[in-house]
């Protein structure tokens, strides 16, 4: 009986401990745009914001610039892969790292942070099939 | 007054009156009669109320608030039908329909109407109540706009599917028949008796159908949402496996109960942590709490679930503390027993770590991302895989370490055999303890009496290590392409895959119009088949009205998927291609889980025709 106290006992301080590290590395705080630029170097954050609107630039390699505001300051973000619902003026969320003055997004989020919905579409992409 | 909101308001008369006649029956007047009239009152009204809101999407009253936010004129009768669940308010009427039918079958025999069962009604009904009013207050689905739009919002395309109009009715009537053996723990405990009998059917049919929604929602999030993957790791997702985890430890802890009279007081706490964690998630899903962290302060309904939570909890720490000396029990546990608790261990550990995860961002200002879950879930489910492949053989202890023994060789062969083949080792690792536990399950099955409930374990054993070699192979070793872009007739490479587009085709519907792509994908020069990704235009005014359709080949030990994200005016469209190995285990391991506690649900009433056969030849 006493041992099995023991067992039990070691498996949950091990759980314990892995579940704290496993947490401090997999966090991820929401922090605003103003924050991010003060601080100079933040990372693996979530930041919220509008994409500012004429400031995308698409490079090669699939790779995105634009510009994202918390009604204050403003951040360079850049990011590689494709946004399908990509458009300028909505509310996104960028998760990422920031350091050399620009932010490194690993995933952008468009309008809306959960995924169960579907950000507003470009509307060029039906005009230009349409048009064969 | 709308007639709905009326039929809502006799369904809180009965309510009231089936909980006030609980307790003169408790008091000592023998009102049983009466109680089950209020109870059958209590589901008719309800169902009357269901029935008006079904009534105003099908004749399509856009007057209506909640009919014009998730319906359209040009949505078909399935989807509309569908749609009365789409939203907040329809979904809480269901969960109230539920519980309401729930109630009836609970309480339906006159002369099994006890002091417990008098106390679990009351119980029951007061969650009833509780949806109830939310329903009549600050989730009235039955608010009417003051002027007759002729065109309703529309459902969100994304719920157009069929895994979406069936994954609420099933993940909610889960929830509300969690509620049963929550009720009949604290009442049976209250009277000194026990509860499990009582309940442990109504806990089944719950736990397989919250098994099977959550089934539901992670294919439909595999089929639609084009990230090549079936679980995110997402609140919602979170909230609703957090019941389905801590209603499996139950299950195993009544095993013990049944058998050794222990484990009450875990297996007590358990009934009462799945109800709120039912309520929780609920929440959770119906409000978009967790999505949008500000969302709590301005939620009122916010503070009526917590108090809820609260209150449910208080009973059964009150119940507890006067019930103290019922829990004692001896601690003489054999091996098995032993192993059994360390099942239930790995699910109260796995349920920590996704409450702590899922409930990150409602009390600091950050959220975890899916690598917590991993580094934590993947070892907890591989020891619990383990785990499985001694306890089925450690019923008989004198056979244990042969046994133990076989299955310790077969897994090690498999495992050199698929390092060997395939260099991976990981994979080898994990198809060594996968062919452990299979050999395991196979001997502990092999030589024992099969009735229906063991038939239940052993489908839901094989479907456990299934699914645990599917989740391997999918997480671990799935490729991804997501940056694919062609132009018609230009080809690409993605690992041992060549994809070619050959071209678009315009398909025009009813209230949408489809973009197809034909891509052709080749494997060593052979053509594996030719795939269709669509984008689908949807004539709403919505604004997420443009929906990306994914095509899946199931190939026997993985499935390509190809989505398309969208095309450039230059005509070059965007791809995003994923190779995702063992898939298809997911899901038959998953099913099988399911289809295990239908079994065990249908083994007592084999016992019941049996025993009333015997009573007849009694009296006769």
């Amino acid at each position: 009986m006493k041992k099995l106290s023991i067992l039990v006992g070691v498996v949950v301080i091990v759980f314990g401990i892995a579940l704290a590290m496993s947490f401090k590395s997999e966090l991820c705080p929401y922090v605003t745009v103003s924050y991010v630029v003060s601080k100079g170097e933040v990372r693996n954050v979530q930041v919220n914001g509008t994409i500012v609107p004429n400031s995308t630039k698409i490079l090669p390699n699939n790779t995105l610039m634009f510009n994202l505001s918390d009604g204050k300051t403003e951040m360079r973000v850049i990011y590689h892969g494709i946004l399908s619902h990509y458009q300028e003026g909505i509310p996104a969320v960028v998760v990422g790292s920031y350091y050399d003055g620009v932010f490194h997004a690993k995933e952008v989020l468009l309008k809306c942070p959960s995924k169960y919905k579907v950000a507003e579409e470009n509307y060029s992409t039906s005009k230009v099939l349409s048009k064969g | 007054m709308d007639i709905g909101y009326a039929f809502l308001m006799c369904s809180m008369l009965g309510i009231l009156a089936s909980i006030a006649f609980s307790i003169a029956y408790l008091m000592g007047s023998d009102t049983r009669k009466i109680v089950k009239k209020a109870n059958f009152a209590i589901s008719t009204f309800t169902l009357l109320s269901f029935f008006t809101l079904l009534y105003y999407f099908l004749v399509r009253d856009f007057s209506v608030r909640y009919v014009f936010l998730y319906s359209d004129t040009h949505l078909p009768l399935v989807y509309t039908i569908s749609a009365v669940w789409a939203g907040r308010e329809g979904s809480l009427l269901l969960w109230l329909l539920y519980i309401s039918i729930f109630i009836v079958l609970s309480t339906r025999r006159l002369d099994k109407l006890d002091k417990v069962t008098a106390f679990a009604n009351i119980i029951m009904c007061t969650v009833a109540a509780f949806f109830n009013f939310l329903l009549l207050t600050s989730s009235n689905p039955f608010v009417r706009l003051g002027f007759h739009p002729p065109e309703g919002y529309g459902l969100n395309p994304l719920l157009r599917t069929p895994e979406m109009a069936i994954h609420p009715p099933a993940i909610f009537l889960g929830y509300a028949g969690m509620t049963v053996p929550f009720a009949f723990a604290i009442a049976a405990t209250y009277y000194r008796e026990e509860w499990v009998k009582r309940a442990r059917n109504y806990l089944l049919v719950a736990w397989a159908f919250l098994g099977f929604g959550i089934l539901l929602g992670a294919w439909w999030a595999y089929k639609t949402l084009g990230w090549g993957g079936y679980w995110g790791w997402d609140p919602v997702e979170n909230s609703s496996l957090l019941p389905w985890l801590t209603a499996s430890a139950l299950l195993h802890g009544v095993i013990v109960e049944e058998r050794k009279r222990g484990m009450k007081l875990l297996n007590y706490a358990l009934a009462v942590v799945t109800f709120d964690l039912v309520i929780l998630a609920t929440f959770i899903t119906r409000s978009g709490i967790i999505s949008s962290v500000h969302a709590f302060a301005r939620n009122k309904e916010a503070y009526a679930y917590m108090v809820l939570i609260v209150l449910s909890l208080l009973l059964g720490l009150v119940v507890y503390i006067k019930r103290k000396d019922f829990f004692e029990y001896d601690h003489s546990y054999r091996l098995r027993e032993r192993l059994i608790q360390g099942s239930v261990l790995i699910f109260a550990l796995s349920t920590v770590t996704v409450l702590v995860g899922t409930l990150t961002p409602l009390l600091m200002h950050a959220s975890v991302t899916r690598g917590f879950y991993r580094h934590i879930e993947i070892p907890l489910g591989t020891a619990l895989v383990v785990l499985l492949g001694v306890c089925v053989i450690a019923y008989r202890e004198s056979m244990l370490r042969k046994s133990v023994l076989h299955s310790l060789v077969a897994g090690t062969l498999a495992g050199i055999v698929c390092f060997v083949l395939t260099k991976l080792s990981l994979a080898s690792l994990g198809v060594g303890i996968f062919v452990f536990s299979l050999v395991g399950v196979i001997q502990g099955y092999s030589s024992r009496k099969i009735d229906l409930r063991r038939a239940g374990a052993i489908a839901a054993h094989l479907g456990l290590i299934l699914l645990f070699i599917g989740v391997m192979g999918s997480w671990m070793y799935e490729s991804s392409y997501t940056n694919i872009n062609m132009g018609v007739g230009q080809s690409v490479h993605a690992g041992d895959y060549t994809l070619k587009l050959n071209g678009f085709r315009e398909v025009n519907g009813n209230a949408k119009f489809d973009v197809v792509a034909y891509v052709s994908v080749y494997r060593d020069g052979k053509l594996v088949g030719v795939m269709h990704p669509k984008l689908i235009i949807y004539n709403l005014m919505r604004s997420d009205r443009i929906v990306a359709s994914v095509d899946i080949i199931s190939l026997p030990l993985e499935d390509i998927y190809i989505a398309m994200g969208g095309v450039t005016p230059q005509g070059v469209a965007s791809f995003e291609f994923y190779v995702v190995p063992l898939v298809s285990f997911v899901w038959i391991g998953s099913l099988l889980i399911i289809a295990g506690g239908i079994l065990a649900a249908l083994q007592r009433r084999e016992e019941k025709a049996r025993k009333g056969v015997v009573d007849a030849e009694g009296e006769g």
